[in-house]
């Protein structure tokens, strides 16, 4: 063949593919692949658009949190030029300036980080202020005015000070004119930050404490259109020198990043299950479908068409037919992105910006992968049709070799794994357990098919005939069951596993969980706060002692950095740890290993581990470890290990004495507590009374943690939602695929005499018990995933659901018994001559 | 009827084809050497299970020999891969068989323009319709294949075999599906168009009548050509 014939041969090919594909398509045997392509493509834009629009607003948000697109952090004063050249560049620029100083107010004294601000201070996000103590405070656009100060509640209380009162920083008198309740660039760190001081920049100098050697950290916020503010980080970058680097938005915030990047990981999974179960539906539809299509490329074949042609007339149907429906998911996708962004409205009080193409392209070449992965293997067997088969019916193409099959299958999904999850360990994880899920599976399907064999055959011929025809078609029953299973256990996953997973996770962070941390209580203030919070606010607080020490030696050897290749570990040797002691142990706490000290115990000088601390340096029960506190040297025997359940957010320990070793060592106390809104005001009144004691509000931090799961798991019963419609699909594509055995059969039997009411109960019978054996083995698979699940990935204590079973079964059974006849039904009322003829 | 010439179209040599079954080897075909001519009519007749469909299936490239040789045109079949034997019957050799084998999701009038499209003929369709016409379905061309009765579709396949002008057609039991008045009109639609077209006939059955209207008569005994 000539290049020119090739080219109007590959052109034929294509014409009649179209024209095959249209016809296909009103016969209605395409539609389900279809339809398992637009969820596959749906679900997994729907999470990509989603997860791509918050990233992105995560990144403006950042830039709120930096209070400026990019900032230069400098050791030195900024530069008049940089200034210039951002206004330039049609850039907004502000200066901060921030040093540690020490506040007079009267006679007391007190270390502030001090804070000075040009005017347009914070380029993004929000500076609020107000005149009262632990109050919302409104947002404002404007800064100090000259002469004047803003500082935070903490300074308020450590020096009693009111709103009006003069404070004396460096050289010069200010007044204190508002309390600063937020301010964007704050940063996360809680504890070791000195309380805020913010001032007008135009009085620094006046104050005389810049001094050559000060430590000062100066700031230049930038802000503007995205393109100018990269144009201008590209200026600056060879401008700057030892001391000076650029922060920009995309590096703001990092945990809100890494949570999300994760959050995105998981929810990618979640539409990674949709796909997969898609997946397996095209596999079972195309697989049907090119059996019906032997005798067609049989007689292709007689009429001189080349084998690679063929694949080619097929392979063009089912790319056309994959992209259409990939466009059509694309759509539904991003409908239903709106769906999570306004099922999240209340929880994002972010604008969230439109999503970029990047989803859409991942979204089309993921169902563009599975279609390929999962469909295209049938399709190549069509090109070995024998063409003897327009002569000899029961001629077939050699089956196609399990090797390639799978290969193939795994070859596309360890591609989408990897590529979601952009981690090969955790690739290989799921592979792994979709291997092994998927083997087991298998291996359970057949046992229950063999043991159908056995079953008491004692009953009326017709249900004979239904279930003896379950291991008849013993390769056929596997693989229905197989994937009606893998469709239940989706379903049962998602129905009951789900239920129970979530509400345990939920409830393992109660409403109740402590939402203020009291610290650097004196030990002589111990029983007074104790008495004030039961009394003010109806808190039994727990006092915990703390004191700082350094792990020195495990069994007389030295510990150092080198012996340890843990991160962990190694970034906690030489570092001071909050060690305590207990006579009892805390609720959240379990002993694992050894035992807790008994009351004869009390003097004992004996230790209690947390299991992780534990494992990082590998400690062990009856180890001689030796801490460092102030000047002393302390040692004692490892007594137990403990497990801490550290989301109780209660206070806890890594290292625990029992109670007579560290009683004279410098200690603080620190507590926690929940405390209602409604009693609140406690708080001012306990600042009052008690100044050295430190108070940090977490109800937000804890809010943000509620919310985060409860937004998880919304958005991952969302996406699930696909997952419960392709595992739909894999249910109506298993029964489906016996269609046409059943049409011959009833057929034959219809002809031989078999009544209606016989050909019913058969099937029926064959349909409850496929149903109920892939509920079977629906709900123990689903149990043991859900075991898994709840132990590795949440921590939760694993309990038997009894339902599950109850459940599985019987709703597999009604539920195929009732999609496999209502598919039948049709035979039941056709003529045998029909049936025999089509 | 057209005069046959010298030149053979399709030749077997000690063609023989046997398959291994439970109880040993079974021969279906044994030392078949025939020549058929191009022009001349050839009908190969024969009890059920003498091997006829298995004969033609082997002339027509379409299954492979246990051992001898099939040559068609001059090019030994043997020596050619599947997709060989296929790019030598594309557009030379035309099919009608027993239970006529049209596409179920093409029209009759798709039907017929499948092989001229397989060929690249822009003219498929003009082509394709005169030929609905010859065949006396021209009100029936956008009918599926099940809208149509067994002899309309044997006489759509019959249009298809014709469609690009073969030089050698095949006819596998053209009848055999039909009773015998639709079966009369189907055989003389064939012959009308074969008379036309002057192509090489090929046709297997097991009807005397029929096999008395072609030229020459071979007879499949078990396996064995016996005239």
């Amino acid at each position: 063949m000539n290049s020119r014939q090739q080219h109007s041969s590959a052109l034929s090919t294509f014409v009649m593919a179209m024209t095959l594909l249209r016809r296909e398509w009103r016969a209605g045997e395409l539609r389900l692949l279809a339809f398992a392509m637009i969820i596959a493509v749906a679900s997994t834009t729907s999470v990509g658009f989603f997860t791509d629009r918050i990233s992105q607003a995560l990144i403006n948000q950042g830039s709120e949190l930096l209070g400026g697109d990019l900032i230069t952090l400098s050791t030195s004063p900024i530069k008049k030029e940089w200034i210039e050249e951002a206004k330039q560049q049609n850039l907004r620029s502000a200066l901060a300036t921030n040093f540690p100083s020490v506040v007079s107010s009267g006679e007391r004294l007190q270390l502030v980080d001090v804070k000075a601000v040009s005017t347009g201070y914070p380029l993004r996000g929000e500076l609020k202020t107000g005149d009262d103590l632990f109050t919302e405070g409104v947002t404002t656009t404007s800064i100090p005015k000259a002469g004047e100060v803003w500082v935070d509640n903490r300074l308020i209380s450590l020096l009693s000070l009111s709103i009006g009162d003069r404070l004396k920083l460096g050289a010069s008198t200010f007044q204190l004119s508002r309390l600063l309740i937020q301010e964007p660039d704050r940063g996360t760190g809680m504890v070791s930050i000195a309380p805020r001081l913010m001032m007008n920049h135009a009085d620094l100098k006046a104050t005389a404490l810049i001094q050559p050697a000060s430590r000062v950290s100066y700031r230049l916020l930038i802000a503007g259109q995205r393109k100018d503010v990269d144009r201008y980080r590209e200026w600056l970058k060879p401008e700057l020198s030892r001391g000076q680097r650029i922060i920009t938005s995309d590096e703001g915030q990092p945990q809100m990043r890494v949570a999300l990047e994760r959050a995105k990981r998981y929810l990618s999974l979640a539409s990674l299950i949709s796909v997969l179960l898609s997946g397996i539906a095209i596999a079972m539809v195309v697989r049907r479908y090119a059996e019906k299509r032997f005798n067609d490329c049989a007689l292709l074949r007689c009429l001189g068409c080349q084998g690679s042609q063929i694949t080619q007339l097929y392979l063009w149907q089912m790319r056309t037919l994959g992209l259409i429906a990939g466009c059509v998911g694309l759509i539904v996708g991003g409908f239903s992105q709106q769906g999570l962004v306004l099922l999240f409205s209340s929880w994002i009080p972010l604008e969230l910006p439109l999503p970029t193409l990047t989803p859409a392209f991942v979204g089309l070449a993921t169902g563009m992968i599975v279609l390929i992965g999962f469909g295209s293997p049938p399709l190549y067997r069509l090109q070995r049709v024998p063409p003897a088969r327009v002569l000899r019916q029961d001629l077939g193409p050699p089956p196609i070799s399990g090797i390639v099959v799978y290969t193939l299958i795994l070859i596309s999904l360890s591609l989408l794994i990897t590529w979601y999850t952009e981690d090969l360990k955790l690739t290989l994880w799921v592979l792994g357990g979709i291997l092994m899920t998927t083997v087991l599976l298998i291996l359970m399907a057949q046992g229950l098919i063999s043991l159908t064999r056995h079953l008491n055959t004692r009953v009326g011929i017709s249900w004979r005939f239904g279930i003896a025809n379950i291991s008849r078609r013993a390769g056929m029953s596997t693989a229905q069951i197989l994937a009606l299973g893998i469709g239940m256990m989706v379903i049962l996953l998602l129905t009951l596993v789900r239920t129970d997973l979530l509400s345990k996770w939920r409830d393992s962070l109660p409403a109740s969980a402590p939402n203020q941390f009291l610290i650097n209580i004196q030990p002589d203030q111990v029983d007074a706060v104790t008495a004030f919070l039961k009394q003010e606010g109806g808190v039994d607080a727990l006092l915990m002692p703390m004191v700082r020490g350094r792990l020195t030696a495990i069994n007389q050897q030295q510990v150092s950095r080198a012996n340890y290749h843990n991160p962990n570990s190694r970034q906690r040797i030489g570092r001071e740890l909050n060690l305590t002691w207990s006579q009892s142990l805390q609720p959240d706490n379990k002993v694992v290993a050894g035992k807790w000290w008994s009351d004869g115990q009390q003097d004992q000088p004996l230790l209690s581990i947390e299991e992780e601390f534990a494992s990082n340096f590998g400690i062990k029960v009856g180890d001689q470890l030796e801490f460092q506190i102030a000047d002393q040297k302390v040692s004692a025997p490892v007594a137990n290990l403990r497990s801490v359940e550290w989301d109780s957010f209660q206070v806890n320990f890594f290292v625990l004495f029992s109670p007579g070793l560290l009683k004279d060592a410098p200690a603080t106390y620190i507590t926690s507590f929940y405390l209602p809104a409604s009693r609140k005001p406690a708080l001012n009144r306990l600042v009052a009374e008690f100044p050295s004691i430190t108070v940090i509000d977490v109800e937000a931090m804890m809010n943000q943690v509620r919310q985060l799961i409860d937004r998880l798991s919304t958005a991952v019963e969302y996406v699930f939602l696909f997952t419960l419609i392709a595992g739909l699909l894999v249910l109506y594509a298993a029964i489906q695929a016996s269609r046409d055995i059943r049409l011959y059969e009833s057929a034959v039997l219809k002809t031989l005499g078999a009544r209606r009411v016989t050909l019913f109960k058969a099937m029926a019978a064959e349909f409850l018990l496929l149903g109920s054996l892939a509920g079977l083995m629906a709900a123990t698979s689903a149990t043991l995933i859900a075991f898994v699940l709840s132990e590795q990935l949440f921590n939760l204590s694993f309990e038997i659901n009894p339902w599950i079973w109850i459940v599985g079964t019987v709703c597999g059974a009604l539920g195929t018994a009732l999609a496999g006849l209502l598919g039948a039904r049709s035979l039941l009322n056709q003529t045998p001559v029909v049936l025999l003829n089509s | 009827m057209n005069d046959p010439t010298v030149t053979p179209i399709v030749q077997s040599l000690d063609l023989c084809k046997q398959v291994s079954t439970a109880a040993g080897p079974l021969v279906i075909l044994d030392q078949i050497n025939l020549s058929i001519l191009q022009g001349e009519s050839v009908a190969i007749v024969g009890e059920s299970g003498s091997g006829k469909s298995t004969l033609l299936g082997l002339l027509a490239g379409l299954d492979t020999p246990s051992s001898g040789r099939v040559i068609f045109e001059g090019q030994d079949l043997g020596s050619l891969d599947e997709d060989g034997r296929a790019a030598l019957r594309a557009g030379e050799v035309g099919f009608v068989f027993q239970s006529f084998q049209l596409m179920p999701s093409l029209t009759a009038l798709e039907n017929i323009m499948l092989p001229l499209e397989l060929n690249g003929d822009k003219n498929a369709e003009p082509h394709a319709r005169s030929l609905l016409e010859k065949v006396d379905l021209t009100n029936r061309w956008h009918h599926y294949p099940r809208q149509l009765s067994g002899g309309e579709q044997q006489r759509v396949a019959i249009a298809r075999a014709f469609s690009v002008d073969p030089k050698l057609l095949y006819a596998d039991e053209p009848t055999g599906n039909l009773d015998r008045r639709t079966g009369q009109r189907v055989i003389d639609t064939l012959f009308a168009l074969n008379e036309e077209h002057a192509t090489t006939l090929v046709l297997i059955s097991h009807d005397e009548a029929l096999a008395s209207r072609c030229n020459r008569l071979l007879r499949l005994d078990t396996g064995r050509l016996v005239t």
